[in-house]
């Protein structure tokens, strides 16, 4: 006898007596015979759930022969639940198994178990194994409980979970329970050790953790390293900026500089003129101070005369003396007379005297003066020295000055030229070319013979050379191409003259100049530097006379101004040419809508080496040059400018 | 079949002497300016392409400059620069855009054609 529990049974919890002996079946007869039999007994006490099955269908996985041939022997007299039963062998698992009812997998079959398990779980069928190990997939199974008797054990909960109901009687045939309780122990043991299993990989998978740790924490370190670098190098950029801030500063100090010692050489410039203003007054002064010394000398002249006559007097007065004496002999009475003559002597003398010492006093002033004269003489020697310098140095700057415009128009001109002096050179060429194609065609009417009687066969033999010629190509381009090399020609021409016109060397004198044409050379000269981006308004008064200058200056005076106007404007720009004759004056207005000036900049137009251009472009004394010329001509130069809206640019000079 | 040049130039009298001077060696096509050239590219097979270096819009480095990356069928070493150019340009030309030659202005008849022959084969 046996106890057992039983789990999820509808009825509830109760305790059932299980008589495991009463099934005990001896194995008298044979163990297949028997195992067919209780297939047959268990399926009768099953409750399947309600079905329209009219046949009930049994299935068997099994080699043994017997076995299902014993089934057949059965439902051929025999019923389950009702209804007839028929017996399908199977040697393979597949959904086909479906259709049926009951199972039987033999132990030949037991590798096919679980899989048959799985394929009917929750399917109303009931699968009977045949000494399975695996206590928890039993529904029923049969077994050798030792070597002659065989015995089944039932897992109820397997059976419900396939809503199939089995009745309590099942049992009373020989068969027991499976203690499901031990085989939930056993798989929890089972799932412990596992568990155990799974906490040991934990530790591997924490050693393996620390070592990436570790790892993280190297690349952390180099992280750091490399920030350190990083700053490293953040740190020297930052020094090579500071370097460069300290260059840039000293680059501002060499410019203030220089600013400083354009200044010095302006207040130099000053100096020389303030140098020259005293000299002018010391000269003027030594005149005075001749023109007193000879005041002098005149006065000496007096005194001496004087003194002379003095002498002259004394001479006389002794010679009376002696005539006095003689006559003392004579007139005693005389002496009054003598004694007053040695007191106006006397008189005279002391006369003298002072006299003499005046004379001293004015030569010791003319001595100083003297002495004076000579140190403002060698001052204006080295007055005249250091003048002659800067003249030489002023003189070196403007011929520089002149070179680099020269050059800057030079790529200019070279390139103004070369068109279309290739149109004279390829035209020529090609004139040739066209020429050679005619000149058998010709050949070849010269020989025509008019005599002969196969004058239509010459021309049609004329007329076939053309055609192998080009004749008419060569006859049709060569007017076009003798007008293009025309053009060529005529342009070169006109630059040339224009260069020329503009280079005069007639800078001594003053000769008549047409304005107008002096502002068509400087445009000429600079075409090649505006012509694609700036549009030129030309406003040109008819009434305009002729005016009298240094031609070739005046020349430079456009260039620079109209170079400048085309340096300020961007693409699509525009410059306004206008000339004025007023009743006193001739006014030129040079006029763009450029970039322009701002104050700062207006304020040093004119200040010698001020530049916009950066180093090489430009001298800084293009204006300053301009200023200076238009000062010879008595001319008057003012600027008007606005920044982002332009510049205009009036020059006006004396009509004579 | 003759090949085809495409000559661009600004001045009409040089494109009229070179149509002049050349038509017995090629097929001549003409173009007044950059914009002019690229529309005939797009719509007629061309061989070599000839171009003055300074003209109004579009120069003749600027037109190469597009030649090279719209029409990859015209290889730059077949493109041909004239004219008047300032170094930096033609170093530039040379350099980044593979110019096959810079021809100086005025052209010669025999140098001219040699180098536009040189420049057709360098289609093979």
């Amino acid at each position: 006898m046996k106890l057992s529990i039983q789990f999820g049974y509808k009825i509830g919890i109760c305790l059932l007596v299980c008589m495991s002996l009463i099934g005990e079946i001896r194995a008298q007869i044979s163990r297949e015979y028997l195992i067919s039999g209780l297939i047959y007994k268990f399926t009768n006490h099953i409750e399947w759930p309600e079905n329209n099955r009219v046949v009930f269908q049994v299935a068997l996985f099994t080699s043994k022969d017997e076995i299902s041939k014993n089934l057949y022997n059965i439902s051929r007299s025999k019923k389950i639940n009702d209804k007839d039963f028929k017996i399908v062998t199977f040697t393979k698992a597949d959904s086909s198994i479906l259709a049926f009812d009951v199972i039987f997998v033999g132990e030949d079959f037991a590798s096919e178990y679980v899989r048959i398990f799985d394929l009917v779980e929750r399917k109303p069928i009931l699968l009977i194994s045949e000494n399975l190990s695996d206590k928890s997939l039993v529904m029923i199974n049969l077994f050798d409980k030792s070597y002659t008797e065989l015995s089944y054990e039932i897992n109820k909960p397997n059976i419900i979970n396939q809503k199939l109901k089995a009745s309590n009687e099942i049992l009373i045939m020989g068969g027991t329970e499976i203690d499901v309780v031990s085989i939930y122990l056993k798989s929890q043991r089972t799932l412990r050790s596992y568990e155990k299993m799974n906490m040991e990989y934990r530790k591997d998978l924490d050693s393996v953790q620390e070592l990436i740790a570790n790892n993280e924490e190297m690349l952390n370190q180099q992280k750091i390293f490399l920030t350190q670098q990083f700053a490293e190098i953040e740190e020297q950029k930052e020094f090579q900026a500071g370097q460069i801030f300290k260059i840039q500063q000293y680059e501002q100090e060499l410019n203030s500089k220089s600013a400083y010692l354009n200044s010095q050489k302006n207040l130099l410039e000053k100096l020389t003129d303030s140098l020259i203003g005293s000299q002018h007054l010391l000269n003027k002064q030594y005149v005075e101070i001749r023109n007193g010394q000879y005041f002098l000398d005149t006065k000496t002249a007096i005194i001496d005369s004087i003194n002379r006559e003095i002498f002259r007097r004394n001479e006389i007065l002794s010679s009376k003396d002696n005539v006095i004496e003689k006559q003392n002999f004579i007139m005693q009475g005389l002496y009054v007379a003598v004694g007053l003559s040695v007191t106006a002597a006397f008189i005279i003398l002391s006369v003298l005297w002072l006299i003499r010492k005046k004379n001293m006093k004015l030569t010791l002033q003319k001595e100083r003066i003297d002495y004076l004269n000579a140190q403002l003489l060698e001052n204006n020697e080295e007055l005249h020295a250091s003048l002659d310098e800067i003249q030489l140095m002023q003189k070196q700057l403007i011929q520089s000055e002149k070179m680099a415009s020269l050059g800057v128009l030079s790529a200019g001109i070279a390139h103004e030229i070369n068109n279309p002096i290739n149109f004279v050179y390829a035209g020529i060429n090609s004139l040739l070319r066209d020429f050679k194609d005619i000149e058998p065609v010709i050949e070849k009417i010269s020989q025509i013979n008019p005599d002969s009687d196969n004058i239509r066969e010459q021309l049609l033999e004329i007329e076939k050379l053309k055609e192998e010629n080009y004749y008419y190509d060569a006859i049709e381009a060569i007017p076009t191409i003798i007008n293009d090399i025309k053009i060529g020609a005529d342009r070169t021409a006109e630059i040339v003259k224009g260069l020329r016109r503009f280079s005069r060397t007639d800078q001594g004198s003053l000769v008549p100049y047409d304005l107008h044409d002096g502002l068509e050379t400087s445009l000429l000269l600079l075409r090649n530097k505006y012509k694609h981006q700036v549009q030129l308004i030309r406003d040109y008064d008819t009434e305009m006379t002729e005016l009298m200058c240094y031609a070739g200056k005046m020349n430079q005076v456009f260039l620079n101004i109209i170079s400048n106007a085309i340096d300020a404007v961007s693409d699509n720009g525009q410059i306004t040419i206008k000339t004025r004759l007023k009743e006193q004056m001739v006014e030129v207005s040079i006029k763009d809508n450029g970039c322009g000036m701002d104050k700062d900049m207006l304020a040093k137009l004119f200040d010698p080496f001020f530049t916009t251009k950066p180093v090489g472009q430009g001298t800084g004394l293009g204006l300053s040059i301009t200023y200076g010329i238009i000062k010879e001509h008595n001319g008057k130069i003012e600027v008007f400018s606005e920044p982002g809206i332009g510049t205009e640019f009036i020059i006006s000079f004396p009509k004579v | 079949m003759k090949r085809v040049i495409l000559y661009v130039d600004d001045e009409l009298s040089n494109l009229r002497i070179f149509k002049d001077t050349f038509r017995r060696d090629f097929d001549v096509l003409l173009a007044s300016s950059g914009a002019e050239a690229l529309e005939i590219l797009q719509n007629k097979r061309v061989d070599v392409v000839i171009t003055d270096q300074r003209m109004p819009g579009m120069s003749g480095v600027e037109l190469l400059a597009v030649v090279n990356s719209r029409f990859p069928s015209i290889p730059p070493n077949r493109v041909i620069l004239s004219g008047f150019a300032e170094d930096a340009d033609i170093k530039l030309a040379f350099d980044q855009y593979r110019l096959s030659r810079f021809i100086p202005k005025p052209w010669d008849y025999d140098v001219l054609k040699l180098e536009i022959i040189n420049a057709f084969s360098n289609i093979e």
